[in-house]
């Protein structure tokens, strides 16, 4: 979803206005996003061609209005105007932002967007009021009827987890039986007997929404609704179901997203779990708005927060469980993570230690009492295979509990097919999932909206490095030129395979990389990491500069040492890693990166890197404009030039780019006067590594593959070897793609690799 | 007698002058058109070369270049 | 890349480089002379037609208030070791009369009379000062009576009206800088109306009256010692003009004297005064004339639809017509046509487009000029009639009888340019100079202040444009995609693949660049640099991307049959700049194919 810019493939009229008007129920993506509008506005074909909104009508005022609304969705929202701040959050929860510089942003709205919108509380009045208000001109008559057709039906049934039974519930009892209509639906249904209501829905009470948000925004006292009982009408469905249910409801079919809150503080049946947010623990601005998106009727809301990395995602979630107060699955990417999050929780919170346990590979514990928090990762719990007995147990357990709160970090770096599973095993009443970015590469963002829920709140990447929440990076990309050699081998059409292995390997490259960390560590005393995805040149470039290097082989043991020396020693300022340093690990206290491979161009993983250093460091006087550290940190990608690297360079710097960052080209790095203090100078050497780039197998100079990373597989295509041990420990697993780096840079076809065939340094590693 | 050869003369860039001398071995024999490399960033080709050299830089340069769609 | 050049920037420019004119014919206007000598007229005020923002007076008595405080805090402040904004030394020198006590090393302190002096009242502290500042003026060398009928003077003065400084003596400049301290004068900065360098106007000055002619020596030795440059430029620029004609004559030195024509008008000038030829429409007739809002509006307006026929001309669409004089300025080199095709924009064309609006009026007023010959104009009267349209007032309207028939003619070309607006009355018609007409007096060197900036680029290549202007949005569309048109927006993205176009239409990076930041909107022109540092380094990248290679349609030599041969050959390639590359060792040269020729030629006779 924060890929917004999507854009509009469909030429159907979708919503009429006609609030009653179903959407047809249509399979294909593209009904998910587009609304038709007039063909005055279309000329042509959709190539570049311009929209010409001039007869817009502007208010009087315009100049103190900071936006402007388009009839195809798009919103321009200036960024200097005194309104901006109200603006941004009003739209941030309408729109998906499509790109966010410093003077002007771009939102688009679209169906999801407002069915977001609505999740937390918006009402369709409120939503055109709001925006009529902020719009310079009067906003154009498709757009309110957009806003109509989309937001008509949105709000009206709801997803209820009672007494471990799962029921739809509407004030609307027309509406349940529209729904029931569906086959899907119809066969979810569990049948009750000898219930009052006519149609056999079951009639209750229940609170109904409560308004609130944008009131300065507001005058009119009107719009403000007050709490009032309703009635309400529900039938139960199968757990099993459920997912299946969801999926009818959307958008793209019946159109009537259902809600997921959970009523915690009136929910007698689930046991308490004791814990509250520390006195110490002080929630920042953007963590406290995105906590009322999700609170902000007193109940819970499921869905997904997005913060950038280093911005506090952790205090979010662990403070999402102490106003929930309820039993608390906690779900992460891999071991090293648990230990952190578990680490977090006892930080920021009063839950005891017996309160909260670990599930991994290493440690079965177990928390003692009637509720707590289970903190394990998504393999563990997706795993399909055979367990240990007690695994067993504790897999039950979690599969039997009626979980208050489903706590799942990185949604964006699983695979939407374990979502479904740990979502389908697990029944729980609010699901929140934290993430640094909505992009992915296999355009499965959608499933996670209805897997987990809309996005609550996604804070602006300017806005915080501007308050001193993350540090303000300098990016750069070093465009390193092909020596002649390298380039002539590069060229040839029967070392296409190793394309990547020689613009990785180039020696301008690697003098570049040298002449950087000597800079950083000698003149800064920066802490500096180097990523490189390729393991040959990982393992090259770490050996050459003699600094020590984490991979995915690399023992729990040994990198405890490395980071450890890392954090601590003034000796070791530089550290080597592979892909594993994407999330496992947790290294606040460096400030440079310096990427010497960029493969495939993942834009989650260029931001997922970037991460690494946003933690923002020293005092915040010093890191605000015209501070003595106002750039304190530094991210430098490196690419060879005239190479593919370029065309992947780019791509993935898109992602960062759209949030504000800009990438500074240098091209004479190092100096042209620097010799032979940095390794390469002479031709020799050069040949040399060129006859061992050459002559190593085309496996040994591909690319590492872990488990986690669905980017990568969405990018490759490849498959993977099923039932492998990897699975079941988390994150040591590691899996050797060849890849085809031919030219067609759009399908990177893999194939399975026969383990006995692998290069002789990895083949020990796979029992 | 002095020997007189009309033709091209290419000056350009390392990177580029590589590009060329590939671009002219991966031709079959008749179609080869470089007629002397004369260092690394010189060459001397025929003389009809020249919209055939160029096209083949500007894709070679297209592929390598990402543009984010609209 | 032939780059257009920008030749004239006022008129003084403009007259001096165009070729052969009768100059004198010119000069017969005791008006123009007057023009060119002196710009203005001696210590009056500064005349309407100078369009430029006085303060009101309500501005300038906060400015005096101000200026007056600032001052005496700098009594407190002194006393209190901190300066906020400088003064004078002449003026801290009065404070240091008996206000303030200075000891070594110490800070200096209010005396007894200072601390009395800081609660007297304001007219009573202003005649102390300036009171101290006369007899402080004996012990800085100056005349006390001077200074005091200076400030006499100064006070018969209308407050709120601006004087020339050119108009002071030097000492007289230096007072007056000093009251600025005091608040007693606000200083500046207009744009001069060109005219001759002071220099210049003291020759012309002293040879007004003289009749026979000097040598360059007699002029000379009325320089002082380190003014020999300025002398150069003076007397260059008065020759340049012909203001100074030589007298040649064999055997004998170089001698110089005034123009006869120029001298006989001039004198008139100075004895009779003098007025515009013509006087804007009296009073008592009611119509209603545009507003100077209106005006300026209509200008512009009159302006961007001229540049936008340039442009669609290009496209073959016409909007308005234009009259076919004009036409014909642009075919002069901005629009290329061969027959049966549409016309189309040359390179010099694309890049006139990114000039500055200035430069580019200039352009077209000197073409029109030089293409006035060609319709049988006489291009003196043309230049003296635009030079006097200058000097008009704008928004007065005048009546079109007082023009001649040719004048008449050129006063309706103009209309398409937005320098007069028509106005027809009941019985009569009348033109109304706007803006842009009374500005061509002006002198153009600063006019970066003049334009307000409209675009913002983004660090992700995204450029919003706050303008509806049709030509605006055709001038982006030059180099970048325009993506969202609303009512005071236009958005648009710089991409490679219009940029390459636009470097195939000739025109370079640095012009883009410099078109985004001139234009920069306010809100970020401030920042350094106005335009995203990783746009203007892309932009340049791009554009050296597709320079990469260079090819040369050439011949190689080889197989001398000595190296004296070689390096014959190799030398006489060079002297035709023709040597492209060599290489000593194998004896081989590769030279341009152009001197193909010649080479062989000088081959053949080494054979023999």
């Amino acid at each position: 979803m924060g890929h917004g810019d999507k854009g509009r493939h469909s030429k159907k009229p979708k919503f009429s206005s006609k609030e009653n008007q179903r959407a047809s129920a249509v399979e294909d993506e593209d009904a998910y996003y587009a609304a038709d509008f007039e063909d005055d506005y279309r000329d042509g074909d959709r190539e570049g061609k311009k929209r010409d909104f001039t007869k817009l009508e502007l208010k009087p005022d315009h100049d103190n209005r900071p936006l402007w609304a388009c009839a195809d969705g798009r919103i321009f929202l200036e960024t200097f105007s005194p309104l901006y701040k109200q603006a941004y959050d009003f739209l941030i929860a309408i729109a998906e932002p499509v790109c966010r510089p410093e003077s002007m942003h771009e939102y688009n709205l679209t169906p999801h967007s407002l069915y977001a919108a609505v999740s937390v509380g918006l009402e369709t009045e409120t939503i055109v009021a709001v925006l009529n208000k902020l719009s310079k001109t009067k906003l154009p008559k498709e757009m309110i009827d957009f806003i109509h057709a989309s937001t008509a039906n949105y709000g009206k049934v709801k997803l209820v987890l009672k007494k471990n039974r799962y029921l739809i519930e509407s004030p609307f009892p027309e509406v349940l039986k529209r729904l029931l209509k569906d086959e899907v639906i119809s066969r979810a249904r569990i049948s009750t007997e000898g219930v009052q209501g006519s149609d056999g829905f079951t009639v209750g009470k229940s609170v109904g929404e409560i308004e609130g948000r944008h009131d300065e925004l507001l005058n009119e006292a009107g719009l403000a609704a007050a709490a009032e009982e309703k009635e309400t009408h529900s039938f139960e469905i199968y757990p099993a179901q459920v997912e299946n249910v969801k999926q009818r409801c959307l958008p793209n079919a019946l159109n009537y997203p259902m809600l997921e809150e959970y009523d915690f503080r009136n929910d007698t049946v689930n046991p308490d779990l004791d814990m509250e947010l520390k006195p110490q623990a002080q929630p920042r601005p953007y963590q406290e708005k995105s906590l009322s998106k999700m609170f902000g009727n007193g109940r819970a809301r499921s869905g997904i927060i997005v913060l950038p990395c280093g911005a506090g995602k952790s205090l979010v979630g662990v403070s999402a469980a102490s106003r929930i107060r309820k039993s608390c699955l906690c779900l992460a990417t891999n071991a090293v993570s648990v230990d952190q999050w578990a680490f977090q929780f006892k930080l920021w919170s009063t839950i005891r230690d017996d309160q909260i346990c670990r599930f991994t590979s290493d440690s079965k514990e177990r928390f003692r009492g009637n509720a707590g928090v289970v903190v394990t990762t998504y393999n563990m719990v997706a795993f399909g295979g055979k367990r240990s007995e007690e695994s067993e147990k504790i897999i039950e357990e979690i599969r039997n509990r009626e979980w208050g709160l489903l706590l799942m970090d990185e949604v964006h770096v699983v695979p939407a097919h374990m979502f479904r599973k740990v979502i389908s095993i697990t029944k729980s009443h609010c699901k929140l999932g934290l993430t640094a970015t909505l992009v992915r590469e296999d355009e499965r963002i959608t499933d996670l909206n209805f897997l987990i829920g809309p996005k609550l709140y996604e804070a602006n990447w300017l806005d915080l490095v501007k308050g001193g929440f993350i540090a303000n990076v300098q990016c750069a990309e070093v465009w390193c030129p092909m020596t002649k050699e390298f380039f002539a081998e590069y060229l040839k059409k029967e070392n296409s395979r190793k394309k990547q292995a020689l613009y990785v390997m180039n020696p301008n490259k690697f003098r570049a990389c040298e002449f950087l960390i000597r800079f950083h560590e000698q003149q800064r005393g920066d802490k500096i990491i180097v990523f490189a995805d390729n393991l040959f040149a990982l393992t090259e470039y770490a050996m050459k500069l003699r600094k020590p290097m984490i991979y995915g082989a690399t023992s729990h043991v040994e990198r405890t040492k490395i980071l450890d020396a890392f954090k601590t020693s003034r000796e070791v300022n530089t550290v080597f890693l592979s892909k594993v340093g994407d999330n496992s690990i947790d290294i606040p206290e460096a400030n440079v990166i310096i990427q010497i491979s960029s493969h495939a161009g993942s834009r989650r993983q260029e931001a997922q890197r970037l991460g690494r250093i946003l933690r923002a460091k020293g005092r915040l006087q010093d890191r605000m404009a015209g501070g003595k550290e106002e750039y304190n940190a530094f991210f430098y990608s490196l690419v060879s030039t005239d190479t593919q690297e370029m065309y992947y360079s780019t791509k993935r710097q898109q992602f960062l780019i759209d949030q504000g960052y800009s990438f500074k080209v240098i091209t004479s790095l190092p100096p042209p006067d620097t010799g032979p203090e940095l390794n390469y100078y002479h031709l020799d050497d050069q040949l040399a590594l060129l006859g061992k780039v050459l002559s190593a197998g085309d496996d040994a100079v591909g690319l590492e593959q872990l488990e986690e990373d669905a980017d990568d597989i969405a990018l490759q295509k490849a498959r993977r070897s099923a039932g492998s041990m990897s699975y079941m420990s988390g994150a040591n697993g590691m899996v050797y793609m060849e890849y085809n780096a031919g030219r067609n840079k759009h399908q990177m076809k893999g194939k399975p690799k026969d383990p006995s065939k692998r290069h002789h340094l990895f083949k020990k590693r796979f029992v | 007698m002095v020997n007189v050869i009309k033709g091209l003369l290419i000056s350009c860039d390392i990177p580029m002058a590589q590009f060329i001398i590939n671009l002219n071995a991966s031709l079959p024999q008749s179609q080869k058109f470089i007629i002397y490399v004369l260092d690394s960033t010189h060459i001397f080709v025929r003389s009809d070369v020249a919209g055939t050299i160029r096209e083949a830089i500007k894709e070679f340069r297209d592929q390598n270049t990402y543009e984010k769609p609209a | 890349m032939p780059q257009v050049k920008i030749v004239a920037k006022n008129f003084m420019d403009m007259v001096a480089s165009l070729p052969a004119i009768k100059l004198d014919k010119l000069y017969h206007n005791s008006f123009i002379c007057e023009a060119i000598f002196s710009g203005v007229l001696p210590r009056e005020p500064m005349p309407s037609n100078i369009t430029v923002r006085l303060p009101t007076l309500d501005e300038l008595d906060s400015y005096a208030v101000g200026q007056w405080e600032c001052f005496l805090l700098h009594l407190i402040n002194s006393a209190e070791a901190e300066t906020i904004k400088n003064i004078s030394s002449s003026m801290m020198k009065v404070f240091q009369r008996g206000l303030l006590s200075q000891r070594d090393k110490e800070a200096p302190k209010l005396t007894e009379s200072g601390f009395q002096f800081l609660l007297m009242e304001t007219n009573a502290q202003l005649w102390y000062i300036i009171r101290e500042y006369i007899t402080n003026s004996e012990e800085r060398g100056l005349d006390t009576a001077d200074l005091i009928s200076f400030l006499l003077e100064l006070s018969f003065h209308v407050a709120g009206e601006a004087y020339n400084m050119n108009t002071l003596t030097d000492i007289q400049r230096n007072t007056i800088k000093d009251l600025v301290d005091l608040g007693l004068v606000k200083l500046q900065q207009v744009h001069s109306i060109v005219s001759l360098p002071p220099l210049a106007k003291k020759y012309v000055l002293a040879l007004l009256y003289v009749d026979g002619p000097v040598t360059a020596k007699l002029l000379e030795e009325w320089v002082l010692a380190d003014g020999f440059s300025k002398h150069r430029v003076a007397f260059d620029r008065l020759l340049q003009l012909r203001i100074l004609t030589e007298i040649v004559e064999r055997k004998k030195e170089t001698m110089y004297r005034l123009n006869t024509i120029f001298q006989i008008n001039m004198q008139k000038r100075i004895l009779n005064g003098g007025v515009l030829p013509r006087e804007p429409m009296p009073s008592n007739i009611t119509v209603r004339l545009p507003t100077l809002d209106e005006l300026d509006s209509y200008a512009v307006g009159q302006w961007e639809c001229f540049l936008l026929h340039l442009i669609n001309s290009a496209e073959a669409e016409t909007i308005k017509n234009i009259s076919s004089s004009m036409m014909k300025v642009f075919q002069r080199g901005l629009l290329s046509q061969r027959d049966k095709e549409a016309p189309k924009l040359t390179e010099s064309g694309f890049q006139f487009l990114l000039m500055d609006t200035n430069a580019q009026l200039w352009y077209i007023i000197r073409e029109y000029i030089t293409n006035s010959e060609e319709r049988g104009l006489d291009t003196a009267d043309l230049i003296s009639f635009l030079l006097e349209l200058s000097f008009h007032v704008a928004g007065e309207a005048y009546n079109m009888n007082t023009l001649t028939d040719i004048q008449r003619n050129t006063i309706k070309d103009l209309v398409d340019l937005g320098l007069v607006k028509l106005q027809q009355g009941r019985k009569e018609s009348w033109f109304i100079p706007t803006k842009l007409a009374t500005n061509l007096s002006i002198s153009l060197s600063d006019t970066s202040s003049r334009k307000q900036g409209f675009v913002v680029v983004e660090t992700n290549f995204r450029m919003y444009a706050y303008s509806t202007s049709k030509l605006h949005c055709e001038i982006l569309r030059l180099f970048s995609s325009v993506e969202y048109q609303l009512p005071n927006l236009i958005v648009g993205a710089i991409k490679k693949e219009n940029l390459y176009k636009a470097f195939e239409n000739g025109i370079t990076a640095d012009q883009i660049i410099s078109f985004l930041q001139q234009n920069a909107h306010p809100r970020v022109a401030e920042r350094v640099p106005s335009v995203p540092e990783n746009v203007t380094d892309q932009i340049r990248l791009w554009e050296s991307d597709l320079n990469r290679i260079e090819m040369t349609a050439a011949h190689l030599y080889d197989e001398f049959p000595s190296r004296e041969v070689f390096e014959a050959a190799c030398d006489f390639a060079q002297e035709y700049g023709g040597q492209l590359w060599m290489d000593s060792k194998s004896m081989r040269v590769i030279v341009k194919a152009e001197i193909l020729t010649n080479m062989k030629d000088f081959l053949r006779r080494q054979q023999q």
